[in-house]
């Protein structure tokens, strides 16, 4: 009961933290709102307010233009009152839905999937946090804080995603393909996750239960789930919107095609205000298949440690989305505890950090610079968010070497702790 | 005596005794003539005496003399000795001062050499007592030898040490040399036991036995212990498996991506044809104009001959074989009905018998000419000539000539070829212009300077000013209707029109605009010519300068105030004027003009103005000012637009041809070939049409070309392409591609040259 009380103790403060900002600065989630480091055009609680006053007067969300979220939510979020006029049921509602993935990472650490699985159990697995801890941080990294009062509608990703983990991680594979399911209709790049999460869910499996099932018929069932999901999910929007068309392009078609390169955290914008129109369609191409390359590669070499492969996927996410924000990187956070035991292996987490830092403090002034007092320019804020990527950059960098070196030690036992160069 | 004290010099004293004695007989002298003393002497006696005292004088005095010549020759004598002997005192002082300083420098020289610190002293040595202990013998020699002996005992001393350390540099070098020896040895053991390696893990492959690849890395790590340990046979797949895991993403999704987003569609384009048609080489435009004749009163074979030698007098007086008159009777029967030419004009031949020479007589509203002739004037057969044919001739080539002389110099303004290099009266356009009259090549020019460009759609903007408040209303429907819309029907094969209209109230002249003058003369308020381009106020009348895609052409009727009407031209009173390519305006001053003004101009009212909106309009279309009639004007403008329509739709492909072949990376999209195909099909048609004489179909055939080869010319993707060199694609891939791609290919190479060597080893 101690340790229910403790995480009672998280859960609750976590609450009182977000209300308690809303109540002492009630213009914060509306200044968190506009700012491009939390709302991306498709995620952003504006475009979706938009979107909502659309449907609720019976006009098609994605004729303004401006709209480009999943229509699932359209419903759902006319049944909350109008967060103009009453801000509290939807902060209320956005800190339930923070406590709900911190719950899924509770569930993902206390099943211990990221310190031991089915081909590998780490060296240093006394090393660790416990789920509570791993919720604390995640609940109170003012990256999750910030991304939970700007209402970004990228947390309902977040929750599918993690979802999907801890399903898979306690072997319920039905659920997380669901949840997968979700979180990709939300916001197609999850999908990418797929094959990874197949394999944990597979792995699980032949642990829970003795007989092993034939990899290839598991994968075909389960990618059939996923796909019925989202199938699913995309029949009752089209049922909302009436257009199948116009709703997969105003979504996904700007998902994929990029074409509001409103400055946010990522890459993409900057390059493409730059690249001449004839390229654009080639390195497009060229952007996501970076983004899609590294599944097939993380998937093979880290086949032992499938959640390793996740998170650092996530990571991979954070840097090379085509529209990112903080809340990627609070997801992305939020994993990287569980691996606590790869902590003494990495080598630069002072530099990753400090240019973490750096990013987080410079970049919203650089912004200021350029766009209010005119006496910056786009470079500035493009810098910024570079030495943004930089630094998670080597955090992925560095966490994949440890997860390495720990499959090395593990694998040579007699250089355990002796000095390694990476060739 | 004081003066023997003084003179002691021996030399002196003779002269001082001489001068006592001199004294002594100067004082006998004077007892002896002292006549006080002796007066008893005999004076002569006294005389005799005093004689030889004085003589006895005069010797001492010359002995005295002679002695002190001598005194002072001595001290002559005696100075100078006494000068020689100080110059020498002075020498000789100055000698001693030298030996002075002679010997105060040394002095100072031996207290500098005394204080000099030399380097012996310091000397790096052994020490003293060490030396003197190697050295017993030593111990008695004073310090120099022993010095000297001690230097000598160090250069010994070092003479050696240098030897010893050659020694050990060539030992060195040595040992260098076979620590090289050795590191080749190692890395050709290290390819040996790679091989090793490969041949035990195959084995334990095989044999499922642990054992040997343990010896085997135990073996390495003996000769080089700080060499990794091998890398697992599983390892060494998963990294082959995460390498084809990036090339299958790169060649399955990339490549097709490459390809997919950078080829450009360039569609085939006929550009040999399409440049051809630009120079003239298709299609030389010719205008044959069928005339008919009708000759209800001649019997066939006459109404034949009159026929031909009109011809031939026709074709006698042309200069310009491009455009050329075909006679023909109303009664022949083409061959081919698909060959009708449209009729440009018929001739009526009617006998009128109180003629004596023929006259003709044009019909203002139908393509008809009628000539009245005598009937006497038939000419006989046999005559090549006569007076009527040539009367016909003639009058039909007037009829013709401004026609012909606009077209020559629309033809000569594209530089066609006026005609085919195998015609007998081959002429240029340009000829054809030379041997114009002046007057009327300058009224052709001011013409084609006047009329718009042609368009596809014409908008005629009708508007009414008025200063006033009245009048507010006109009946322009009616107007419209009546004068403009007969106009506008008859010229629908050319362009299409449409109609606006609208009314302005309180429009006040620009103020930069002179103010119109009242002449007494003509009791009328004037304006003078040169300020007419000024009276329309640009800036405040609402004048738009074009209603969608095509010109307008703007006619303003402006209706002055009751105090400034009449208002007219200054010198020609006329109150209608043309602005070229722009539209025309007509000041409609009331009438009576004392009369208040209507607020509603009637259709009757606005009669003269549309009678000269509808000239005007023909003007600015670019009809030509002769043949009077209509029907006339309009064909030769439908002959004419076909000719600048067809030249510049040619044009028009020739530049496109041009510019796909400067630019070999402009994107070439189907649409452009599907309008250059339709261009070029109705050129040619429209071509044979012109030479068929069917100037209507021709000018149908040639409107759809040029719309078409405008729309392929500006194609909007062809034209948003800019000129892009291959060099710069470079800039493009590399700064992305190459940070990625590098450790790709490296990795590919790799692992190629892994298999090649593993495929080698199983071969041998």
């Amino acid at each position: 009961m101690g340790v229910d009380r403790r995480k009672a103790a998280v859960f609750g403060g976590a609450l009182a933290l977000r209300l308690l900002l809303l109540v002492l600065f009630p213009s914060l989630p509306d200044l968190l709102t506009g700012r491009v480091e939390v709302s991306t055009p498709v995620t952003s609680f504006k475009r979706l307010q938009e979107g909502l006053f659309l449907y609720t007067r019976n006009v098609s969300p994605y004729d303004g233009g401006v709209f480009h979220q999943a229509p699932l939510l359209l419903p759902f979020f006319s049944l909350l009152p109008n967060p103009q006029l009453f801000p509290l049921p939807t902060a209320v509602f956005y800190s339930l839905i923070d406590l709900v993935n911190a719950n899924a990472l509770v569930t993902i650490s206390d099943s211990g999937q990221a310190v031991s699985g089915r081909f590998y159990s780490a060296l240093r697995k006394h090393i660790r946090w416990d789920g509570v801890s791993i919720a604390a941080w995640f609940l109170f990294n003012p990256f999750t804080v910030a991304t939970c009062l700007g209402r970004s509608t990228g947390v309902f990703t977040t929750t599918g995603i993690l979802y999907a983990f801890a399903s898979a991680t306690t072997g319920n594979s039905l659920n997380a393909m669901l949840a997968l399911g979700f979180a990709s209709y939300l916001s197609i790049y999850p999908a990418l996750l797929l094959i990874p999460l197949v394999l944990l869910c597979h792995d699980r499996q032949v642990q829970g239960a003795k007989a092993t099932p034939e990899i290839g018929l598991f994968a075909l069932r389960h990618f059939a789930i996923f796909a019925m999901s989202i199938v699913g999910l995309l029949g009752i929007s089209t049922v909302l919107i009436g257009d199948f068309y116009t709703l997969v392009s105003a979504t996904y078609g700007f998902q994929l095609l990029v074409p509001d390169l409103t400055p946010n955290v990522g890459l993409w914008w900057y390059f493409f205000i730059e690249i001449f129109d004839s390229f654009r369609e080639f390195f497009l191409g060229v952007f996501w298949l970076h983004l899609a390359a590294y599944m097939g590669g993380l998937t093979v070499r880290l086949r032992r440690q499938p959640l390793f492969v996740l998170t650092s996927l996530l990571g991979v996410f954070a840097i090379f989305k085509p529209y990112p924000s903080i809340s990627d990187a609070s997801l992305y956070f939020a994993l990287l505890p569980l691996y606590r035991h790869l902590f003494p292996l990495m080598r630069y987490t002072f530099f990753a950090i400090s240019a973490l830092l750096y990013a987080t403090l410079l970049g919203p002034a650089f912004y200021h610079l350029w766009i209010y007092a005119g006496s910056g320019n786009a470079n500035f804020f493009y810098a910024i968010t570079l030495v943004w990527s930089l630094g998670l950059s080597i955090l992925l960098a560095d966490t994949v070497f440890a997860a390495l070196r720990d499959e090395w030690e593990h694998d040579n036992p007699e250089k355990r702790g002796k000095e390694a160069k990476q060739v | 005596m004081a003066i023997r004290d003084i003179v002691s010099n021996p030399s002196l004293l003779p002269v001082l005794g001489l001068s006592a004695e001199t004294r002594d007989q100067c004082m006998k002298l004077l007892a002896s003539i002292d006549p006080t003393a002796d007066l008893a002497a005999d004076p002569q006696d006294r005389v005799l005496a005093a004689s030889k005292e004085q003589k006895q004088l005069f010797a001492l005095l010359a002995r005295l003399r002679g002695q002190n010549r001598d005194a002072i020759l001595r001290v002559r004598e005696t100075k100078q000795s006494t000068a020689e002997a100080r110059q020498e005192i002075d020498r000789l002082h100055l000698q001693l001062q030298n030996l002075y300083y002679e010997q105060r420098h040394l002095t100072g020289e031996i207290a500098a050499c005394e204080s000099y610190d030399h380097k012996y002293l310091s000397l790096p040595l052994t020490p003293l007592d060490e030396f003197l202990a190697l050295h017993p013998e030593h111990q008695q020699s004073d310090d120099h030898e022993l010095m000297i002996a001690r230097i000598n005992h160090e250069h010994g001393e070092r003479e050696k040490l240098e030897q010893a350390r050659q020694e050990l540099l060539k030992r060195k070098q040595a040992l260098i040399a076979e620590n090289n020896k050795r590191k080749e040895d190692l890395a050709s053991l290290d390819q040996d036991l790679e091989r090793f390696i490969d041949h035990a893990l195959v084995m334990t492959a095989k044999n499922d036995d642990q054992t040997s690849p343990q010896t085997a890395s135990d073996t390495m790590t003996d000769p080089a212990p700080r060499l990794p340990p091998p890398e697992k046979p599983e390892a060494v797949r998963t990294r082959f498996k995460v390498i084809a895991a990036f090339w299958a993403v790169i060649i399955f999704l990339g490549f097709p991506i490459w390809w997919q987003t950078t080829s450009i569609y360039r569609a085939s384009l006929p550009i040999p044809d399409m440049i051809d048609w630009a120079d003239g080489k298709t299609c030389r435009p010719v205008f044959p104009l069928e005339i008919r004749f009708e000759t209800p009163s001649l019997p066939d074979a006459e109404a034949q001959h009159l026929l031909r030698t009109t011809q031939h007098t026709l074709d006698d007086l042309n200069e310009f074989s491009a455009h050329h008159l075909r006679l023909k009777l109303s009664s022949d029967v083409p061959a081919h009905p698909n060959d009708v030419a449209d009729t440009a004009l018929t001739v009526r031949l009617l006998p009128q018998d109180d003629l004596t020479s023929p006259r003709s007589h044009l019909h203002s509203d139908t393509t008809q000419l009628d000539v009245f002739y005598p009937p006497s004037q038939i000419p006989p057969p046999s005559a090549s000539n006569s007076p009527l044919s040539s009367f016909v001739a003639s009058s039909l080539q007037s009829l013709f000539t401004e026609e012909k002389a606009i077209i020559a110099q629309v033809l000569s303004d594209n530089n066609v070829p006026g005609a085919s290099p195998n015609s007998a009266n081959n002429q240029a356009p340009s000829a054809m212009l030379n041997s114009l009259s002046p007057d009327l090549a300058e009224s052709i020019a001011r013409r084609l300077r006047r009329s718009l460009k042609y368009a596809e759609t014409y908008h005629l903007a009708f508007s009414l000013f008025t200063p006033g408040s009245s009048p507010s209303s006109w009946d322009i429907q009616a107007a419209v209707h009546d004068y403009i819309s007969p106009l506008l029907e008859a010229f629908s094969p050319i362009s299409n029109f449409t109609v606006d209209t609208q009314v302005q109230l309180y429009a006040t002249f620009s103020p930069t605009a002179p103010a119109p003058e009242y002449d007494d003369a003509n009791s009328a308020w004037t304006l003078k010519k040169d300020d007419l381009s000024a009276f329309i106020n640009a800036a405040e009348w609402p004048l738009s300068p074009s209603i969608g895609s095509g010109p307008t052409i703007n006619f303003i009727l402006y209706v002055p105030t009751p105090s400034q009407s009449p208002l007219v031209v200054k010198d020609s009173l006329a109150t209608s004027w043309v602005i070229p390519q722009w539209g025309g305006v007509f000041l409609l001053n009331p009438t009576p003009v004392d009369a208040n003004q209507p607020a509603h101009l009637t259709s009757d009212a606005l009669a003269p103005a549309f009678m000269t909106f509808s000239h005007q309009l023909l003007t600015l279309l670019g009809a030509p000012s002769t043949p009077a009639p209509l029907p006339l004007r309009l064909q030769t403008l439908t002959r004419l637009r076909a000719a600048s329509l067809l030249l510049s739709a040619s044009s028009t492909m020739g530049s496109l041809a041009r510019l796909t072949e400067s630019l070999p990376s402009i994107p070439i999209p189907a649409t452009v070939a599907t309008s250059v195909s339709t261009t070029l099909e109705h050129l040619s048609s429209a071509c044979a049409h012109l030479r068929h004489g069917q100037f209507q179909a021709a000018l149908a055939s040639a409107r759809v070309a040029e719309t078409e080869a405008e729309r392929s010319f500006f194609e909007k993707s062809m034209v948003g392409q800019m000129y892009f060199p291959d060099e710069h694609k470079v800039a493009v891939y590399l700064p992305l591609l190459g940070p990625i791609g590098v450790p790709l290919i490296v990795g590919l190479l790799k692992e190629v040259k892994k298999l090649v060597a593993g495929w080698r080893e199983r071969r041998s």
